[in-house]
C-alpha cells in the first residue's frame, strides 16, 4: 500500500462526492421501503454496477483488480462519503465483495481467483456456510463431514444463519475432513456451487419478518477437490481471514452512518419547542453522541493500526463489542422517544442501514451485531482472557 | 517566536511517575509537593511561551493529568491549569493583569484556581452586597479565584479575585473526597474593585470562559481516565491473587465480562479525549464541544470502573485502608464540579442540535 497523498485524498473526496450527486437517485429510501424481493434484487444489482463501474466497489482489493490497490486513506475516503451521502448499502454483495474475495486473494489458487473475482464483479453472489446448529460460538466444533472420493469430496451435513443462502450462486463452506486430533485442526474450507446436485436452501424468517438468512442442507453434495481454499484440514487458518474481513472499512463506514444518522434521532426527539423535545431524551441524546464520538475515535486508532501493520486483538474487540453497544443505545432511545409510533407495523428499508427510522426494526436489527460474527460474550471473553491476561475457564472445552 | 519542542508525551508520564512515587515515599507535604509541580513544569505545560509556559499542546497536558490521575492527590493541578489556560489567552491578547497574574501562579506567589464558569451563577447586580459562590474545589488552599460572572452594565465578565485581603471570603470545607479542599467562597460586593478584579468583559470573557471550560473538561477527563486505568489494573491484579472455591476469582466469567466492559469503556474514552484534545491543538471551532464530550465519557467510564473496583474487591474494598474508597470518592465528585450532570448535558445539548441541525459535521 503506497503512502497517501494527501491532496489526492482530498481530490478523491471531491471526485467521491461529486460522483454520488450524480449517481445517486435520491428517492432511493422511498424505492426500498417495503419493496419487494425482486425490486430490492434488481436495485442491489443496479447499485452494484454504478458501483464496480466507478471503481468505488472494490478499493479493498489488491492492486491489479478493478478498482482495486486503493490507499487505506483512500478506502477511507471512499466508505466516508458513502456513509455522508447516505448510500445504500450493498447488502446482496457484502459477502462477495468481503468476505469472499479477501478470503481468495489471500488463499486461493490463480484458477480459483481468475473463476470467481471477475465473476464477483459482474454480480456473482456469496454466502458463508460456517455456522451450524450445533456450532455457532463454539464454531470449531462443526460437524458437516466431507469425505474425500477421488477428484471430489461428498459433502453431508447442515449449515444454518447463512446470510444471502437463497440468493447466492457459491458458498464459503467449512466441513470437517477429520475427526482424530483437537477440533480445530480437521476442518477444509471449500467454494460450493449453490446449484449442486444435494444442496436445499431453506430461508428462515428473521424477528424483523425478513427472510435474509437460511438453512441450507447438505446430501451428498459433490464438491470438486480443486475448489478446496488452503491446504486439507488447514481450512480453519482461512477462515481466520474470512471472520475478520469486515473489520476495518467496514466498521469506519457503520460508524460514520451513525454519526451522520444523528440528524435523524434529534429530528425524532425535537419537540415544538425547538430545544431538543424532553428534557430526559435530550440528555441522553447527548449521551449517546458522547459515545459516538468515543466509538469515532476508537475506529481511528484501529485504522491506524491496520495501517501501520499492527493490528491489535484489543482494538478489534473493543471496537466490536464497542460498536454493537452504541447502536444498541442510539436506537434503544430512538425507539422509547417514538413511543407508539414506532410500535405500528411499518415497512422495512432493505438495504437502508441501521438506522432508518423505522425503529423498532432498526432496534431488533442491532442485535445482528452482538449475535454475529462473534457475539459480546465472546468479544468479553477475548477482551478479558487476552487483553487483561485473565486466566481461561478450565472447564471451557477449546 | 520559534514553534516549541515537543516533549514526549511518554517520557513526560515516566518522570511524572517517578516523581510523584517519590514525592509518597518521602510523604511530602502538600506545600512542598505543589512547589516540586510547579517546578518541574507541569502547571507551565500548557501554558504558550508567550506567556512564559512550555507551549506543550494539550495532548500532552492531558497525557500528564492521566498520569496525575492514577493517583488521586490534593494538588489543584486540573483546576489551577483551567485558571492558567485563561489567563494565558487574556495576557496574550495584552493583559497586563492577567501576565502578572498567571507569572505569580507559575513561579508559585500566587495560588490561581478557577470558580465557576457559568457566568448566570453569579450575577452581579448592584444591590446584592454578597454572592455565595457555594463549594469551590481547592479554593481552600488558593490565593485568587478566577471565575465568571454576569454583571448588569458589562455582561459576561471574568473576574480574579484574591482571597486574604481581597474581596474573597473563603470559609475551609470538608467534603468526602479530600482531595478537593472544598472552600465555601463569598464575595463581598462592596470591596469589589473592576481595576484589579476585572480581567476580560464581554466578548473577551466569554471567548476566555469558553476556553477556560474547554480545558477544565479535558483536565478532568484526563484525571478521570488515570485514576479509572490504575483502579481498573489493580482490581483486575488483585483478582489474579484472590482465591475462592478453590480458584482465582479473576477466573470467574461473571468478573471477566464486567472487566472486559470496564476495558472497553476506558479505551473507548480515552479515544474521545484525543480526538478533543487534538482538535483544541488545531483550534478547530468545535474543539469545546468536543472536550465535553470527551468529559461525559471519561466522567462515566470513571464512575463505573469505581464502582465495579469496590463490588470486586469484596469486604477489604470496603475498607479505609484500602485505596478503592478514594477512586469512588473522586469519581463522584468530580462529576459535579462546573455544575450538575443534568446541567451539563443541557448546555451541551444546546451546542449539539445546532451542530446537528446546522450539518456542520464534525469531521473525522
Ligand atoms: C443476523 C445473523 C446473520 C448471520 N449470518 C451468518 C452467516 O452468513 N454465516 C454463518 O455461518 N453464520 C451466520 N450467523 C451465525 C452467527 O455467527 C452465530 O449466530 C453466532 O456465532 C452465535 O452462535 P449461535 O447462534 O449458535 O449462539 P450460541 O453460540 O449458542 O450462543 C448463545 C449464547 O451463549 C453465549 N455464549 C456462547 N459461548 C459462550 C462462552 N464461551 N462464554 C460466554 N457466553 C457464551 C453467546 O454469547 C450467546 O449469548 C448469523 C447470525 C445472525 C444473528
Amino acid at each position: 500500500m503506497s503512502a497517501p497523498d494527501p491532496s489526492a485524498v482530498d481530490a478523491l473526496r471531491r471526485d467521491v462526492r461529486g460522483w454520488l450527486e450524480r449517481a445517486l437517485d435520491p428517492g432511493w429510501r422511498t424505492r426500498m421501503t417495503g419493496a419487494t424481493t425482486a425490486e430490492f434484487v434488481a436495485f442491489q444489482r443496479e447499485w452494484m454496477h454504478s458501483l464496480v463501474a466507478a471503481g468505488y466497489a472494490t478499493p479493498h482489493w489488491q492492486a491489479g483488480w478493478p478498482g482495486g490497490g486503493r490507499s487505506l486513506a483512500e478506502q477511507r475516503v471512499i466508505a466516508e462519503e458513502m456513509a455522508r451521502a447516505d448510500a445504500p448499502r450493498l447488502m446482496l454483495y457484502f459477502v462477495s465483495l468481503y468476505h469472499a474475495a479477501l478470503t481468495l486473494m489471500e488463499w486461493g489458487s490463480e484458477a480459483q481467483k481468475a473463476r470467481h473475482l471477475p465473476a464477483i464483479l459482474q454480480g456473482e453472489v456469496w454466502c458463508q456456510g460456517f455456522s451450524e446448529p450445533n456450532a455457532g460460538s463454539d464454531l470449531a466444533s462443526l460437524r458437516t463431514r466431507a469425505e474425500r472420493h477421488g477428484s471430489v469430496y461428498r459433502v453431508n451435513g447442515q449449515k444454518i444463519w447463512s446470510t444471502l443462502a437463497h440468493h447466492a450462486d457459491y458458498c464459503l463452506l467449512l466441513v470437517r475432513t477429520d475427526t482424530s486430533g483437537p477440533k480445530q485442526a480437521g476442518i477444509s474450507f471449500l467454494l460450493m456451487d449453490m446449484r449442486s446436485k444435494g444442496v436445499t436452501v431453506r430461508p428462515i424468517r428473521q424477528i424483523t419478518g425478513d427472510e435474509e438468512f437460511g438453512e441450507i442442507f447438505l446430501d451428498d453434495v459433490e464438491v470438486p477437490v480443486s475448489n478446496r481454499l488452503g491446504a486439507e484440514n488447514e481450512g480453519w487458518r482461512v477462515a481466520q481471514t474470512t471472520l475478520t474481513s469486515e473489520r476495518g472499512i467496514t466498521i469506519l463506514e457503520l460508524s460514520e452512518r451513525l454519526h451522520h444518522a444523528r440528524r435523524r434521532l434529534a429530528a425524532l426527539l425535537a419537540g415544538d419547542d425547538g430545544r431538543g423535545g424532553d428534557d430526559q431524551y435530550r440528555r441522553e441524546l447527548v449521551q449517546v453522541c458522547a459515545r459516538i464520538e468515543a466509538l469515532r475515535g476508537l475506529v481511528a486508532e484501529l485504522m491506524a493500526e491496520i495501517e501501520s501493520g499492527q493490528a491489535s486483538i484489543a482494538k478489534a474487540a473493543f471496537v466490536k463489542l464497542f460498536y454493537a453497544r452504541v447502536l444498541r443505545e442510539f436506537t434503544d432511545l430512538a425507539l422509547r422517544a417514538a413511543g407508539p409510533d414506532a410500535q405500528r407495523l411499518a415497512p422495512l428499508v432493505l438495504a437502508g442501514g441501521h438506522e432508518t427510522g423505522n425503529w423498532m426494526a432498526d432496534y431488533m436489527n442491532s442485535f445482528v451485531w452482538s449475535i454475529a460474527g462473534g457475539s459480546n460474550e465472546i468479544q468479553r471473553n477475548i477482551i478479558a482472557e487476552r487483553v487483561l491476561g485473565m486466566p481461561r475457564d478450565a472447564a471451557v472445552a477449546r | 517566536m520559534d514553534e516549541p519542542s515537543l516533549l514526549d508525551p511518554a517520557e513526560l508520564r515516566d518522570a511524572a511517575r517517578g516523581l510523584l512515587a517519590a514525592a509518597e515515599a518521602q510523604e511530602l507535604a502538600p506545600e512542598t509537593l505543589w512547589n516540586t509541580m510547579l517546578e518541574a513544569g507541569w502547571l507551565a505545560l500548557g501554558v504558550s511561551e508567550d506567556s512564559g509556559g512550555l507551549g506543550q499542546p494539550m495532548l500532552t497536558v492531558a497525557a500528564l493529568l492521566e498520569e496525575v490521575g492514577r493517583r488521586p492527590c490534593t494538588q489543584p493541578l486540573i483546576s489551577a491549569t483551567a485558571a492558567a489556560a485563561m489567563l494565558d489567552l487574556l495576557s496574550r491578547q495584552g493583559s497586563a493583569q492577567a501576565r502578572e497574574l498567571l507569572d505569580a501562579a507559575l513561579s508559585g506567589r500566587a495560588r490561581v484556581v478557577c470558580g465557576d464558569l457559568d457566568p448566570a451563577c453569579a450575577p452581579l447586580a448592584g444591590f446584592v452586597p454578597s454572592i455565595v459562590l457555594g463549594d469551590v474545589p481547592h479554593a481552600a488552599v488558593a490565593t485568587h479565584l478566577v471565575f465568571a460572572a454576569k454583571c448588569a452594565q458589562r455582561g459576561e465578565v471574568l473576574l480574579a479575585l484574591a482571597g486574604e485581603g481581597g474581596a474573597l471570603q473563603i470559609e475551609p470545607q470538608s467534603g468526602w473526597d479530600e482531595t478537593r479542599q472544598y472552600g465555601r467562597v463569598v464575595v463581598n460586593t462592596a470591596s469589589l474593585d473592576a481595576a484589579t478584579s476585572l480581567m476580560a468583559a464581554a466578548a473577551g470573557a466569554g471567548e476566555a470562559i469558553r476556553r477556560g471550560r474547554a480545558v477544565l473538561d479535558l483536565a478532568i477527563a484526563g484525571d478521570s481516565l488515570g485514576g479509572a486505568a490504575a483502579v481498573l489494573e489493580a482490581t483486575i491484579v488483585y483478582m489474579k491473587q484472590r482465591v475462592q472455591f478453590g480458584r482465582t476469582i479473576a477466573s470467574f466469567q461473571a468478573l471477566k465480562h464486567r472487566c472486559a466492559d470496564l476495558a472497553t469503556e476506558v479505551a473507548a474514552a480515552r479515544a474521545a479525549l484525543m480526538r478533543a484534545c487534538a482538535a483544541m491543538d488545531a483550534d478547530r471551532p468545535d474543539a469545546p464541544l468536543r472536550a465535553a464530550l470527551a468529559r461525559l465519557a471519561a466522567g462515566a467510564a470513571y464512575c463505573a470502573v469505581a464502582d465495579e473496583a469496590l463490588q470486586m474487591h469484596g469486604g477489604i474494598g470496603f475498607t479505609w485502608e484500602h485505596a478503592c474508597h478514594r477512586y469512588l470518592k473522586r469519581a463522584r465528585s468530580a462529576e459535579t464540579i462546573g455544575g450538575s450532570r443534568a446541567a451539563r448535558l443541557d448546555a451541551i445539548a444546546a451546542e449539539l442540535l445546532g451542530e446537528i441541525r446546522g450539518e456542520r459535521i464534525l469531521a473525522t
